[in-house]
C-alpha cells in the first residue's frame, strides 16, 4: 500500500539523500515538475537552490502586494468539520499550511520559538477555511487556494506544470467564524488520526492544542475532492482507501516541523489510530516513544532523520486472525474488522487507563476520552462504585452518554461482523463455483470471534466450532443422506452443523420441510427405510406422504370435537375464554410477514373471519366481536387460532399459553401453510419445549437456575456482577428461553435458529448455550456500563435484531465443548482424589451450584461442583 | 426532603391479555399506536419525564405479560412499585372481573407497606369501539373502583389517545404521593424527620 502513496513527495526515493526542510518548501509551493520525473538528484538539488533563491526573491518583489498576507505552502479542498451527525449541518472547506513572517500579527501566537529555516523570522500556521468564508474573501484568495490545490493535484498525476510563483493568501482570524482557524505550528501539541476504513468511510484528523483544546476534528471527504477522484491514480480495489488526503499534509508538515508518533495509542487495536506530537517536549517524547510493548510498532524518527521511503501511510496491520495469510485483502479486512470493533472499546480504555497514558489524555477528542471517564474504571477493582442509594438514579444513568456510547459501539462490532458474515458467505459461493475452493478457510475465518472468549477456562485449548453455515443443506444433498443409507445420527448432525439453505426453490424448501417432520417427529427418519436407488426414494416418498395423511386425518379428528361442541350450545365457558384469548395473541403475531399481513379491506373482516378456516365463525357467532380493536383476520392468522385451539383442548393440562403463537407461526410457514401438519409440528416443539410453559413456571425456573449456574462455572466475573446487579434471577433471559429466541431474530434467521437447537445433537437443552454466548458476547458492556437490575433488562430486550446467529452459534458450540471438557476434567480430578485419599475428605455434588467449595481442600484453590442440573446440559439426543 | 432530586416513579401496568396495556404505555410514551404490538412476554419498561406539581419526575413504566401464570414472576418486577395501574377492556366483562384478582396478586407480590393506601389507578380502555359492544358500563367500573378505596378512574382510548395524558398525570401525582409516603419508611439507619406541614402535601386528594 505504500507504493500507492499519492504524494510523490514522501515517495521518492531520492528525498532519503535531500530531506531538508527546504526542499519540500520547492515540492509543494512552487511546484519543480523535475522532481516528478525520474532523473537524478542533481537536478533535485538544483531545484532546492533554485528555490532558495527565488523564495525570497519573490518575497520581496511582491512584498507591497503580500503584506499581512501568507504563502500558501499546501492546500486541500473538501476537509469538513462535522459540527452534528447530520450530512446537512457538515461544513467544507480548504485545509491549508501557511508560512507569514513573524511580523503579521495573531494573537494565538505568543511564544514563537526560533526554529524556524530560512531567512528571517517565518512561522508556519495550520488554516482551515471554510468555503463559506472563503467565498467572501477577495477574488485573489479564491483563485489562490484553488490555484495550490490545482498545483498538487496536478503534480500527484504527474503533469508537469508551468512554474508558478507563489500564492499568497489572506489569512482567516486565529478562530473566527464558522470554525474557520489559523494555529502556528508552535501552538499545536498534537494530531490525532483516523485514516478511513471500512466504518470510517472519512479519515479525520484532530488538532490538540498546548493549551489542552482540541480543534473541531476535520474529516477528509476524499471522495469528492480532486486529489483522488483523478482517474489516474490506481486506488487498489480491495482496500477501502489506501491512500487518503491527510498523509501529503503530514509530509509536508514533518519538513517544518518535529513530528512524533506516539506508541502509546497502538493503531493495530484503534482502527489504525495514529497519535503525532509536534515538537514534543523532551519528556513528553520519553513517555510517547517508550510506548507500550508493542514491539513491532512503528517508531517515527524526527523528520530530518527520517528514512523518506515514507513510513506513511502506514501499512494497515490487524490483529493476527488464522485467515491472513491464505485470505484475499479484502475478506482479511472484513474478518479483522469485526474484532477490531469488538476490541476497540476495550483496548482503548485499557490503553488510556495505561499511567502512562495520563498525559495523552486531555489532549483527545471527547468521544475517546470517555473511555477514560467510565466511573470506576481508573481504579478497576471489581467492584462497582457504591450504589447511590435510591434507585432515582437510574433513569439518569439510563440516559447517559456512557450507555449510549456502548450501545452504539456494540451496534458498530454488530454490523461490522454482520458484514464479515456476507462477506464469507459471498466467499463461498465463489469457492463453491470454482472448482479450487475450499471450506476450510471459511471455516477459519469464524474463528475470530473468539477473542472475546474470557479466561476463565482458556487454559485448556479452545475448541473449534464444527458448523458451516455458510453451506447449507440443499434438496441435492438432502435426497442424499436416505440414499447413502445415513442414520439418524447423522442427520441430525449435519442439520446441526449446516442447517436448511434458505433457496426459495421449491425443493429445497422441501428439503427443510422433510427435516422438521423428523426433528419434530411427524415423519421420522425411519419412514421409508434407507438406501435403495431410485426405487427406495419413490418408496420413501410414498410412504412419507401417507404418514403425514394418517397426521391430517387425526388432527382433523381432534379439531372436530371441540369445533362441534361450539356449534351445539356455545361450548363450555371455560373454552370460550381461551379462545379469545388465543384470538388476541394471533392477530399480533407477526403480522409483518407477508403470509399474515394484515388485509387492506377492513370491511372484509367478515368474510375473512369466514374464510378463516371453518372454526373461526363458528365459535358461537361471536367471531366479529373478538375484534376488540386488534388487527383483522387473515386466512392464516385464523388457521394459527384454529391450530392452537385444537392444542388447548388436545392437551388440557398445559392448555394454550401465551407465546405458543410466536412458536407456531414459522412452522406453519415452512409446513407450507397446512394446518394438520402445523398442529403436529407444535405438538413436537411442545414436546420439548412444554416445561416453560407449565403452570407454575417450574420450567422456566429450572432452566434459568441452570442457566445462572453456567454463568457461575464458566464466568465467574459475569456471575458476581449479575450478582452486583441484583440480577441474577436471570428475568432479562426470560424471553429468550420462553421463546426460544423468536423474538430476538428475525424471523428468516429464527427458522435457522430453531432447527440448529431441536437436532439436541450436543445437548437437548443447546438453548442455554446460545443464552450464555448472547451474555458473552456482550458481557463487555454489561460489565462496564450496567449497574442495575432494570438497565440490564433494558439492554437485553433491546438486543432484539442485532444478534449476529452464526456467530453466536459458533461460539456457543465452543461454550458447550468447553463446559463438556470442563465437566470431563473435574470427574477425572475428583477420581483421582478419591482413589488417593480413600474417600477421607468425599465430597457430594451439591445441587446448591458451583463456584463454591473446596475450602477445605488444601490443595486446590478453588473447585468447582457440578450440579445435577448442569450434568443434565450434557445430555443429548439418543437413537 | 430530597426535593431536588430527580425521582423515579416505579408504575406497575397490570391486566388481562389483550386489554391494551403496551398500547397504552406507548401511546403515552411515544404518541404512537399500533394494533400490532406483540403480546408482551417477560416484561419490558418505556420512562417518560414529566412535571408534578412543580416537580421534574421520571416515570418508569412496567409493562408485563397479561396471562396469569406469568404474574408468579412478577414478584421481581413489582419491587420498589409507587403505583399500580389496573387496566380492562371495556368491551369485556372478562376483563373487568379479572380486576380484584390482579389487584389482590400485586398486593400479595409486592407487599407494599401500607397495602390499604396503596395507590392504584383504573383505566377502561378501549372506549372508541362502537358503543354496541361496550360490556362494562362506566357506572359499574365506578361502583367498584369506589368500593376499593377510591381508586381514581379514567376511560381511555389508546388508539385514539383519549384521556391518556390526563390518567398517567394522575398516575404520576398518586405515584409521587406514594414515593414521598414510602422514604418515610426507607431503610435508612436513622429515621428522617419531616416537617408535618409537608408531608401533609402529598397526600393523595384524589
Amino acid at each position: 500500500m505504500t507504493s500507492d502513496n499519492p504524494t510523490p513527495l514522501s515517495d521518492d526515493p531520492r528525498r532519503s539523500t535531500s530531506s531538508d526542510s527546504t526542499t519540500s518548501l520547492v515540492d509543494v509551493s512552487s511546484q519543480s515538475p523535475q522532481l516528478n520525473s525520474p532523473s537524478t538528484t542533481a537536478t533535485s538539488r538544483l531545484g532546492d537552490d533554485y528555490e532558495h533563491i527565488s523564495s525570497t526573491a519573490s518575497t520581496t518583489s511582491t512584498a507591497s502586494k503580500t503584506r499581512g498576507k501568507a504563502k500558501l505552502l499546501y492546500c486541500k479542498s473538501h476537509v469538513a468539520i462535522h459540527p452534528t451527525s447530520f450530512n446537512k449541518d457538515n461544513i467544507s472547506g480548504y485545509l491549508g499550511i501557511v508560512e507569514v513572517d513573524s511580523t503579521v500579527p495573531h494573537t494565538l501566537a505568543p511564544n514563537v520559538e526560533e526554529k524556524q529555516t530560512g531567512p528571517g523570522r517565518k512561522e508556519i500556521l495550520v488554516t482551515w477555511v471554510p468555503n463559506e468564508l472563503l467565498d467572501r474573501m477577495d477574488e485573489e484568495d479564491r483563485e489562490g487556494y484553488k490555484r495550490v490545490e490545482g498545483r498538487m493535484t496536478a503534480s500527484a498525476q504527474g503533469i508537469e506544470q508551468e512554474e508558478d510563483g507563489f500564492v499568497f493568501v489572506s489569512l482567516p482570524p486565529p478562530k473566527g467564524e464558522k470554525y474557520a482557524f489559523s494555529i502556528p505550528v508552535t501552538s499545536l501539541y498534537s494530531i490525532l488520526v483516523y485514516p478511513p476504513s471500512l466504518s470510517h468511510w472519512y479519515g479525520s484528523a484532530t488538532f490538540n492544542l498546548t493549551g489542552g483544546v482540541s480543534l473541531p476534528t476535520l474529516y477528509f471527504h476524499d471522495d469528492e475532492s480532486p486529489l483522488l477522484a483523478s482517474p489516474t491514480i490506481p486506488t487498489p480495489p480491495n482496500a477501502p482507501r489506501a491512500q487518503w488526503g491527510f498523509p501529503p499534509f503530514l509530509s509536508l508538515l514533518e519538513t517544518r516541523a518535529t513530528l512524533v508518533r506516539s506508541r502509546l495509542l497502538q493503531a493495530k487495536r484503534n482502527m489504525g489510530a495514529e497519535l503525532w506530537l509536534v515538537n514534543p517536549s523532551k519528556s513528553d517524547r520519553e513517555v510517547h516513544e517508550a510506548g507500550l510493548d508493542e514491539p513491532e510498532a512503528e517508531v517515527a524518527v524526527p523528520a530530518t532523520r527520517r528514512p523518506s521511503a515514507a513510513p506513511y501511510p502506514p501499512k494497515p496491520s490487524y490483529p493476527n486472525t488464522p485467515v491472513l495469510n491464505s485470505a484475499t485483502p479484502k475478506q482479511t479486512l472484513m474478518t479483522s474488522l469485526s474484532n477490531l470493533t469488538n476490541l476497540s472499546r476495550k483496548t482503548a480504555s485499557q490503553i488510556l487507563s495505561h499511567p502512562l497514558a495520563q498525559p495523552v489524555v486531555p489532549h483527545l477528542p471527547p468521544a475517546v476520552r470517555s473511555l477514560v471517564h467510565v466511573p470506576g474504571e481508573w481504579e478497576r477493582s471489581g467492584r462497582l462504585p457504591p450504589k447511590t442509594g435510591k434507585s432515582s438514579d437510574v433513569a439518569t444513568e439510563f440516559e447517559s452518554a456512557r450507555l449510549y456510547l456502548a450501545r452504539w459501539a456494540r451496534v458498530v462490532a454488530e454490523e461490522g461482523e454482520r458484514a464479515r458474515r456476507d462477506e464469507v458467505a459471498s466467499q463461498a459461493r465463489i469457492h463453491r463455483n470454482s472448482p479450487g475452493g475450499s471450506p476450510t478457510e471459511d471455516l477459519a475465518s469464524s474463528l475470530g470471534v473468539f477473542s472475546m472468549l474470557p479466561k476463565s477456562y482458556s487454559k485448556r485449548p479452545i475448541p473449534n466450532p464444527t458448523r458451516t453455515p455458510q453451506h447449507p443443506i440443499t434438496a441435492r444433498d438432502w435426497e442424499s443422506f436416505a440414499a447413502q443409507g445415513r442414520d439418524e445420527l447423522f442427520v441430525r448432525r449435519e442439520i446441526f452443523k449446516r442447517g436448511f439453505s434458505d433457496s426459495t426453490e421449491s425443493e429445497d424448501k422441501r428439503a427443510r420441510r422433510e427435516g422438521w417432520e423428523v426433528l419434530l417427529g411427524l415423519v421420522p427418519w425411519s419412514v421409508g427405510g434407507v438406501g435403495g436407488g431410485e426405487s427406495g426414494k419413490q418408496k420413501r416418498k410414498v410412504a412419507r406422504e401417507e404418514a403425514r395423511e394418517a397426521k391430517r386425518k387425526v388432527y382433523a379428528g381432534i379439531r372436530a370435537e371441540w369445533q362441534s361442541e361450539a356449534n351445539k350450545d356455545g361450548g363450555r365457558d371455560d373454552w370460550r375464554e381461551e379462545w379469545h384469548r388465543i384470538d388476541v395473541d394471533c392477530r399480533r403475531t407477526d403480522r409483518n410477514q407477508a403470509i399474515y399481513a394484515v388485509p387492506t379491506e377492513v370491511s372484509k373482516k367478515g368474510d375473512a373471519e369466514k374464510e378463516g378456516g371453518g372454526a373461526g365463525g363458528t365459535w358461537d357467532g361471536k367471531g366479529e366481536e373478538e375484534e376488540g380493536g386488534m388487527a383483522g383476520l387473515n386466512p392464516h392468522i385464523a388457521a394459527l387460532r384454529t391450530i392452537l385451539m385444537t392444542y388447548h383442548t388436545h392437551s388440557p393440562e398445559l392448555g394454550y399459553v401465551q407465546g405458543m403463537s410466536d412458536l407456531l407461526s414459522p412452522i406453519y410457514v415452512v409446513f407450507d401453510a397446512n394446518e394438520g401438519d402445523a398442529f403436529w409440528g407444535l405438538v413436537g416443539v411442545m414436546k420439548m419445549m412444554e416445561s416453560n410453559f407449565l403452570r407454575d413456571q417450574s420450567g422456566m425456573k429450572r432452566q434459568l437456575s441452570t442457566l445462572q449456574q453456567l454463568i457461575s462455572v464458566m464466568d465467574p466475573e459475569l456471575y458476581a456482577h449479575l450478582e452486583r446487579t441484583d440480577s441474577l434471577n436471570l428475568f432479562f433471559c426470560f424471553r429468550w428461553i420462553l421463546i426460544a429466541f423468536k423474538r430476538e431474530f428475525k424471523f428468516e434467521t429464527v427458522i435457522r435458529l430453531w432447527e440448529v437447537l431441536w437436532t439436541n445433537y450436543y445437548s437437548n437443552q443447546f438453548i442455554l448455550f446460545v443464552a450464555l454466548a448472547v451474555l458473552q458476547s456482550h458481557r463487555d458492556v454489561l460489565m462496564r456500563y450496567l449497574t442495575e437490575f432494570d438497565e440490564v433488562l433494558k439492554y437485553a430486550n433491546d438486543l432484539s435484531g442485532t444478534i449476529d446467529l452464526d456467530t453466536t452459534l459458533a461460539q456457543a458450540e465452543v461454550l458447550f465443548l468447553s463446559f463438556r471438557s470442563l465437566v470431563e476434567d473435574l470427574d477425572k480430578e475428583s477420581a483421582a482424589s478419591e482413589e488417593g485419599k480413600e474417600g477421607l475428605r468425599r465430597r457430594k455434588g451439591s445441587s446448591a451450584g458451583a463456584g463454591e467449595g473446596g475450602d477445605e481442600d488444601g490443595q486446590k484453590k478453588e473447585r468447582k461442583v457440578i450440579s445435577s442440573d448442569l450434568r443434565d446440559l450434557l445430555v443429548g439426543w439418543k437413537a | 426532603m430530597a426535593s431536588r432530586k430527580k425521582v423515579l416513579l416505579k408504575v406497575i401496568i397490570l391486566g388481562d391479555s389483550g386489554v391494551g396495556k403496551t398500547s397504552l404505555m406507548n401511546q403515552y410514551v411515544n404518541k404512537r399506536f399500533s394494533n400490532q404490538y406483540k403480546a408482551t412476554i417477560g416484561a419490558d419498561f418505556l420512562t417518560r419525564e414529566l412535571v408534578v406539581d412543580d416537580r421534574v419526575v421520571t416515570m418508569q413504566l412496567w409493562d408485563t405479560a397479561g396471562q396469569e401464570r406469568f404474574q408468579s414472576l412478577g414478584v421481581a418486577f413489582y419491587r420498589g412499585a409507587d403505583c399500580c395501574v389496573l387496566v380492562y377492556d371495556v368491551n369485556s366483562s372478562k376483563s373487568f372481573e379479572a380486576l380484584d384478582g390482579w389487584r389482590d396478586e400485586f398486593l400479595v407480590q409486592a407487599s407494599p407497606h401500607d397495602p390499604e393506601n396503596f395507590p392504584f389507578v383504573v383505566l377502561g380502555n378501549k372506549i372508541d369501539m362502537e358503543e354496541s359492544k361496550r360490556m362494562v358500563s362506566q357506572k359499574r367500573a365506578m361502583t367498584w373502583c369506589q368500593a376499593k378505596g377510591n381508586i381514581p378512574y379514567f376511560e381511555t382510548s389508546a388508539k385514539e389517545a383519549i384521556n391518556v395524558e390526563q390518567a398517567f398525570q394522575t398516575i404520576a401525582k398518586n405515584a409521587l404521593a406514594q414515593e414521598a409516603e414510602t422514604e418515610l419508611y426507607a431503610d435508612y439507619p436513622d429515621p428522617i424527620r419531616i416537617d408535618s406541614e409537608n408531608s401533609q402535601a402529598y397526600g393523595c386528594n384524589c
